[in-house]
């Protein structure tokens, strides 16, 4: 069997995205061989200015703007064999290998976040591969595994997983697959960009605020004593759900997945979902009523008691 | 326009007791006496059909809102709340045990599309990205596919246009986009801001709440021959705990002086 990258070129991160593709080759798909990269992309040219590859050679599926259906079009026709594609970890990977494995009679797994075969008998003495894939499920409260029982085999890769320097210098691209004008439902679009997300992603400390800040009001003193941590401010969903911050200060598997070396939550229970986001923190500090709040196992320090008197006098002091 | 939004009710698995996550040689958690919710993306996508349907007063524009649910009798009293709350049509696939549509996308889209072909036709399918126990994220691509229809994914807005066309607003990395988008389309529900399902009065509950719901069995909807290309062999157990300190003082001034004094200040100052 073999196995491809298929790599989203129109992407912002698509280098980080290469480089998780990457490392998860590594682990996991040691021994097995590798065949070309499927890169959906505005054009070559932008394929070229990465100067990084993971694959010898690239098939281009290219389109002034990206719309799934146009790419689905291109990859589908163009994949005769079996085999496993590993699509990048962002929604259109996810959106893409789940489709792509229903038009092929294949089989896809959302979201990966490991991978091995087994051996097993086809029942004619024959042995055949399986394929199997961790991932987590029940909101991030467990893992499970999954056997994948149909070709070709479609997964996308779970966010913040180990990542491997890309080579350097580019891909030798095969072939160019022109998709213009196939997404005819779009009658018009327009992208909106959002004021800075402010960089939650290399932030070295995060001050959390979740649905036990209560208010908008009470996220002004979060967001004052941040400016004396110098830190960034994030929060749960409930608390962007509400709108006291914007959709793009939210940390979790929805949102930003951190790694400060300092996180400190505030009126945060610790759910699965939202603790994903910042288990790669140096240092977590929780400040909670609940001493019984699951965040209060899951930190290195904890403080049982209302965040507000403790954000003001963390305030007095850094002042 | 015709619009179906596909919801699943769900435990609120914040209340699942540690224990229970701490299961081995199971397929499935017990979560039969947690509370049951609304999956969050799922309800996103209800109220923000009601919303669709506000803005068009004193348009040239109809919605006709159905729902449908995949699940327990219990989820019935859910679909009588969207009665209540102005839609025209609820109907659910009964479907008892919680484990038979946890790890079963295909089957699930599966209902979904007979219920669309054989039931209501629609114009607009909106479900959400995922939902918070199976977390497959499929089954909005799954329907997409199954009527060959185009699909946005992380929608977090939608607009009336006329009877043909819909402003959805998504969300993407560093931005959202607004498209003017022809129908059919499948619609797959993110992180919309604002987007608790409001509640109903208690007079159009008495009013409107007590329609019945539409019951349809599984075997006529498709899903009994419907086997998954994707089986699951185990689940574990995942253990994220600390070593954690607690910080004991008479004030919480105190604890905080204590916190910077012993664990903040150095670790800050070497930033
Ligand atoms: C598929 C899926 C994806 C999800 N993705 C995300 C995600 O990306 N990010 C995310 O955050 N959530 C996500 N969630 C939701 C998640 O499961 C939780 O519901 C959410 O994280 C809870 O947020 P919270 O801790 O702010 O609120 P709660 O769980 O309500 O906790 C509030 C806490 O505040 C404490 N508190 C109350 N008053 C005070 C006070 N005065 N001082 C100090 N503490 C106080 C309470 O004791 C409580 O522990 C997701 C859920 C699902 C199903």
């Amino acid at each position: 069997m073999r196995y491809h990258f298929v790599v989203n070129g129109y992407a912002d991160d698509v280098l980080r995205q290469m480089e998780e593709q990457m490392g998860f080759a590594q682990k996991y798909l040691n021994g097995m061989e590798q065949g070309e990269a499927i890169i959906y992309c505005r054009s070559a040219e932008d394929v070229q200015k990465l100067e990084r590859h993971h694959s010898k050679e690239a098939v281009l599926i290219s389109a002034r703007e990206y719309a799934p259906e146009a790419v689905l079009h291109g990859l589908c026709d163009r994949i005769a064999d079996g085999g496993l594609y590993i699509f990048g970890n962002d929604d259109a990977g996810t959106e893409l290998s789940v489709r792509m494995a229903a038009r092929l009679s294949g089989s896809s797994v959302t979201e990966a976040e490991s991978l091995w075969l087994s051996e097993e008998s086809a029942g004619d003495g024959e042995l055949i591969n399986k394929i199997h894939v961790m991932k987590m499920v029940y909101a991030n409260h467990m893992e499970a595994a999954f056997v994948m029982e149909r070709e070709p085999y479609c997964i996308s890769l779970a966010r913040g997983a180990a990542s491997q320097e890309l080579r350097m210098g580019s891909f030798v691209i095969k072939e160019e697959i022109s998709c213009e004008n196939m997404a005819e439902h779009i009658v018009s679009q327009e992208f909106y960009p959002e004021a800075l997300a402010g960089g939650l992603d290399e932030a070295k400390v995060i001050l959390a605020a979740g649905r036990g800040v209560k208010n908008k009001e009470n996220m002004a003193v979060i967001d004052k004593t941040a400016r004396g941590l110098k830190a960034e401010v994030a929060v749960s969903r409930p608390a962007a759900m509400n709108a006291w911050k914007p959709m793009n200060r939210l940390i979790g598997v929805s949102g930003a997945m951190v790694g400060p070396e300092v996180c400190i939550t505030a009126g945060v229970s610790g759910a699965a979902a939202f603790y994903a986001g910042i288990e790669k923190s140096k240092f977590i500090v929780a400040i909670n009523t609940d001493e019984k709040a699951p965040i209060m196992k899951m930190a290195d320090v904890a403080i049982v008691d209302d965040f507000l008197p403790i954000m003001e006098e963390l305030n007095n002091i850094c002042k | 326009m015709k619009i179906l939004g596909c919801f699943k009710v769900v435990p609120d698995l914040d209340l699942i007791v540690e224990e229970d996550w701490n299961i081995e040689n199971h397929l499935h958690i017990d979560t039969g006496y947690a509370k049951l919710i609304w999956n969050c993306f799922d309800e996103g996508a209800l109220e923000m059909m009601l919303r669709l349907s506000d803005l068009s007063e004193g348009l040239n524009v109809v919605y006709k809102l159905s729902a449908l649910t995949i699940g327990r009798q219990k989820t019935e009293s859910f679909l009588k709340t969207l009665y209540a709350l102005g839609f025209s049509e609820g109907a659910r696939i009964c479907v008892e045990e919680e484990e038979e549509i946890l790890f079963s996308p295909e089957m699930i889209s599966e209902g979904i599309a007979n219920y669309v072909k054989k039931i209501e036709g629609q114009d607009v399918i909106l479900t959400g990205i995922q939902s918070s126990d199976g977390n497959n994220k499929m089954t909005p691509y799954l329907l997409a596919e199954k009527f060959g229809w185009p699909c946005i994914t992380q929608v977090i807005g939608l607009e009336p246009i006329d009877e043909e066309q819909l402003k959805v607003t998504s969300q993407v990395s560093g931005g959202c986009i607004v498209r003017k988008v022809k129908t059919p389309c499948v619609l797959a529900t993110g992180n919309a801001p604002c987007s608790y399902l409001r509640i109903p009065t208690l007079k159009a509950k008495m009013k409107l709440g007590k329609r019945p719901v539409t019951r349809l069995m599984p075997e006529d909807m498709g899903m009994s021959e419907t086997a998954e290309s994707v089986r699951v062999t185990a689940l574990n157990p995942i253990n994220r705990k600390r070593n954690t300190v607690v910080i004991e003082a008479d004030s919480p001034q105190e604890k905080a002086r204590c916190l910077y004094e012993k664990y903040l200040k150095e670790r800050l100052s070497e930033l």
